[in-house]
């Protein structure tokens, strides 16, 4: 299934499915956002939170790589290689516990290892504030 | 528009456009507003291409005041490619634990990862992250790329 499927007959609130106990969110700007990837890696990415998603705390993770941006009250789930090849992927996300929900914020590709540049963690944590004040 | 402008003042682009930014700046709320500034900051610090991108791009986002609305996402069914990925993936861990003489749990248990995780990742069931598959070269002692060719 394609990220542009993906987008098609989906809505919030239906609760989460078998085996899950977080609903993964996505704002319709990280949608737009993630229009640099291909369909496969769009689905390895999916699949990344979808194991988030089966734990009890989604904010940290034997199988992939999640920090906390500091002093910002979200996440970032990093990942390469395998089908991302050379793309190294930053994917941004905050925890609504209320809707026991894991909300992606945005994501960015890095041609490096290098720190996420400061703009882009602004960026998120106003969408943060936006999704929390409902704007 | 600011009604302060002659009609002279209209007429010039570059006057016109700071005005409609000062506009702009002036019906933000607060937090915007403190956020523009420090991306004003960002960007006039940026020493590389990649953090003027990136504070430019966030600069045009508040100012821009969009919406966010939210989506779920269900879960997927990989596609074609991503699953010629990961039967190659799966093969290329069983046979290196195989070669090491390690069992399923023996590989978990050496790279900290569960056995119904290895499990699923040896049966093409998921599609496994950088940091799993350092795991799994770090505990077979193997260079990752001898697992994934595109690192």
């Amino acid at each position: 299934m394609g990220k542009k499927n993906l987008k098609v007959g989906i809505s919030v609130g239906q609760g989460r499915p078998p085996g899950y106990q977080w609903s993964v969110w996505v704002l319709n700007v990280a949608f737009k956002e993630a229009e640099f990837l291909r369909d496969e890696q769009y689905e390895h990415l999916v699949l990344q939170f979808q194991e988030l998603a089966r734990q009890e705390d989604p904010t940290h993770s034997d199988v992939v790589s999640v920090r906390a941006i500091t002093p910002e009250e979200f996440h970032e789930l990093r990942d390469k290689g395998g089908v991302l090849g050379k793309l190294n992927v930053r994917v941004f996300f905050g925890v609504d516990k209320d809707a026991r929900a894991i909300v992606v914020l945005g994501a960015i590709k890095k041609e490096n290892d290098g720190p996420t540049p400061r703009g882009d963690m602004i960026r998120m944590r106003s969408r943060w504030r936006k999704y929390h004040s409902g704007e | 528009m600011n009604t302060l402008l002659s009609e002279e003042q209209l007429n010039d682009p570059v006057v016109l456009a700071i005005a409609i930014v000062v506009e702009r700046i002036q019906k933000l709320a607060k937090a915007d507003r403190d956020d523009l500034f420090e991306l004003m900051e960002t960007l006039h610090a940026a020493e590389t291409d990649e953090e003027y991108k990136a504070a430019a791009h966030g600069m045009r986002e508040v100012l821009k005041q969009i919406r966010v609305e939210v989506t779920e996402i269900k879960p997927v069914e990989p596609g074609q490619g991503l699953c010629k990925w990961m039967e190659y993936i799966g093969d290329r861990i069983r046979q290196a634990r195989e070669s090491a003489g390690l069992s399923q749990e023996g590989l978990a248990q050496k790279s900290g990862l569960t056995q119904s995780h290895v499990s699923r990742l040896e049966g093409k069931k998921h599609s496994p992250s950088h940091l799993t598959l350092e795991r799994i070269a770090a505990a077979l002692e193997i260079p990752i790329s001898e697992l994934d060719p595109s690192g």
